[in-house]
């Protein structure tokens, strides 16, 4: 229900701060593809891509799609990435921040700007194909960087996940209560409690009173 | 489903009658909490229909900001567990908790491939009765059906809760909230056979404290509750012995006087010479049988009285002492010690004040306890103030949903075990 009309609802949120869409076809070329919203104050321009939950199934669609928005840089003055609200936390808003994109949340009932896009430097006719060579170099070492930053990421990840799944194989059927099995300690009230034993009993002893 | 699944997995559900705590395993040690409630909006509003289209039924956060100043306000919001109880046929009421379900799955939606509905533990109040259990396990279903967000689920009783989060494996839990308060006998298992309901809380105690303020000179400002609630917080104190207190704080009014200046505003409540009655507000809640609440019942205030809600009884004038006595001698015999040894104090009806300089007089709720358990002959008790009482079942359903085998199903005898879906 939220995704569905997510486009128009970031128009209104942007018609709210006095910025406009730019229409389709008279969106400024200079990347792979089009953002899929683009809007201006007159002034400066602000690209945004869009995702929906069912873009995210895969960590590396949003890892590759975060990258190409990277190039919209080389046009826009702001770019934003727009991420349903349940899904944002798999993001290092961090790394976003550090690249200069900002980032926009939304879930069914509001929209929110959680970390705002650095301001770019440059107008519409110098952000043409022939955009000078010192620019495209600097763009193409930042890409670089973001790269290794997220190759890095990703094969944290990885390796996190496949300890995970050793784990799950090694585990046997019946409750394991003794120790934590996850990554994390478990909260206080989990630790030494006596009812870990107890209940993990349930139903393989003989019927008690239970009132 | 493995158990490794079920312990990753692992959501608790505590419905109590303001707040609803919420949350899976991987919250820690503080689950989310909202407000117990839900606005049925106005549709035909013309203030909504320009807003553009909203829900008809709101819960969570959000909830102020679609209130609107009307009358039938109190008609619209709907506290569907006011006193533990929702009516079979009170749809308002379901209609909210089946909201409140599907937003707090949604809220912990994990974006993992492998999820495939979390292991939901839920809590009801003792006096839940059994059309409650099959009611939510409806509304666990077709949430079940429509957003595949719950792979089973069970449901337990807050006092059981409450011992299992305090990892005491036989005790007895009082369970004291705003309407109504439970004692309940757990051993391994709870013992509903056993439990002793009372038709006191909380929200007996603001009636008697309206009463005195009308007595006093401030009548005009007990029509809000939640203004009597606060006066009753900061100046209602509990008497060891309700006969010594009162005679010593009319002998000496100016060192019991109860004055209470409310925050932000220009009003102060001052008892001034009255101000023994500050130990008839504590008294009331744990033991309205004394000659000097008579008077009060003569002139209108409500007397508790005995009723059932579905299949429970409730008792209105029996004082806590009593009413753990009783729950215990329902109990086998061999049994019964080990239950005065642990006792568990839970909910915001225990929370009172013992200033140090009225420790001579004036005690808090653990105290009142051992007191009207030693008047009965019980001596060797050990009572203790649930921690974290506002956590300690959503903390007692992690528990719970993290150790019981994931191949224990469901029984309508037991009460016990996981519904699949």
């Amino acid at each position: 229900m939220a995704e569905e009309n997510i486009v128009t609802r970031l128009t209104e949120f942007f018609a709210s701060r006095g910025q406009r869409p730019i229409p389709e076809d008279t969106i400024p070329t200079g990347t792979e593809e089009k953002p899929d919203l683009a809007i201006t104050d007159g002034k400066t321009t602000t690209y945004l891509k869009v995702f929906r939950r069912d873009d995210l199934q895969a960590r590396n669609t949003l890892l590759q799609a975060a990258l190409r928005a990277l190039s919209y840089t080389a046009v826009a003055n702001r770019v934003y990435l727009a991420l349903p609200k349940v899904q944002a936390a798999v993001l290092d808003a961090a790394v976003l921040g550090e690249k200069g994109l900002g980032l926009i949340v939304y879930d069914s009932k509001a929209i929110e700007e959680v970390l705002p896009a650095r301001l770019f430097e440059h107008d519409l006719v110098s952000a043409r194909p022939s955009v000078d060579l010192e620019r495209l170099r600097s763009r193409i070492s930042a890409l670089e960087q973001t790269v290794e930053a997220l190759v890095s990421e990703l094969s944290r990840i990885k390796s996190a996940k496949l300890e995970q799944l050793e784990v799950k194989g090694r585990r046997p059927e019946t409750p394991a209560i003794a120790g934590p099995q996850r990554s994390q300690p478990l909260p206080s009230f989990l630790q030494d409690n006596p009812w870990l034993n107890i209940l993990s009993k349930r139903g393989r002893e003989p019927d008690q009173i239970a009132g | 489903m493995s158990e490794g699944y079920k312990q990753r997995y692992t959501f608790g559900m505590d419905f109590g009658t303001s707040d609803f705590k919420f949350g899976p395993i991987t919250c820690g040690e503080r689950p989310e909490v909202v407000e117990n409630r839900g606005y049925f909006t106005d549709k035909t509003s013309i203030i909504q229909q320009m807003s553009g289209p909203i829900k008809e039924l709101i819960v969570g956060k959000d909830v102020p900001l679609y209130l609107e100043a009307r009358e039938d306000l109190s008609a619209r919001l709907v506290y569907p567990m006011r006193n533990g109880i929702v009516a079979k046929d009170d749809e308002r009421s379901w209609a909210v908790v089946k909201e409140l379900t599907q937003f707090a799955l949604e809220a912990f939606r994990p974006p993992e491939s492998e999820f495939a509905g979390f292991y939901l533990v839920a809590s009801l109040s003792a006096v839940a009765p059994r059309y409650m259990y099959e009611k939510l396990f409806e509304i666990f279903r077709e949430t079940s059906k429509e957003f595949g967000s719950i792979r089973a689920a069970t449901i337990i009783s807050q006092p059981f809760s409450v011992a299992i989060a305090h990892k005491i494996p036989t005790c007895i839990v009082i369970e004291s909230g705003h309407g109504n308060s439970q004692t309940c006998p757990i051993s391994r298992y709870p013992i509903r056979d056993a439990v002793v309901a009372i038709n006191r809380g909380g929200g007996d105690g603001n009636a008697l404290t309206a009463e005195i303020l009308k007595d006093c000179g401030y009548g005009d400002l007990v029509h809000e509750e939640s203004f009597v609630r606060r006066v009753k917080e900061n100046i209602g104190l509990i008497p060891a012995d309700l006969d010594a207190a009162v005679q010593m704080a009319k002998n000496d009014p100016e060192r019991f006087r109860a004055k209470y200046q409310v925050l932000g505003t220009r009003i102060t409540v001052d008892l001034a010479e009255n101000s023994w009655m500050r130990f008839l507000i504590g008294e009331y809640v744990f033991d309205p049988d004394h000659e000097l609440f008579q008077s009060y019942f003569s002139r209108g205030l409500r007397k508790p009285g005995d009723v059932r809600f579905g299949d429970t009884f409730f008792r209105g004038m029996l004082d806590f002492g009593g009413a753990i006595v009783e729950a215990v001698e329902r109990c086998p015999v061999e049994l019964q010690p080990y239950l005065y040894k642990q006792i568990l104090l839970s909910g915001g009806n225990f929370a009172w004040k013992a200033p140090v300089e009225l420790t001579d007089v004036a005690v808090d709720a653990a105290s009142k306890i051992r007191f009207l358990l030693e008047e009965k002959g019980i001596a060797e008790t050990t009572v203790l103030m649930a921690q974290n009482p506002q956590h300690s079942v959503w903390r007692g359903c992690i528990v719970y949903g993290y150790a019981v085998p994931v191949d224990f199903s469901w029984s309508w005898e037991r009460f016990e075990g996981w519904m699949n879906f």
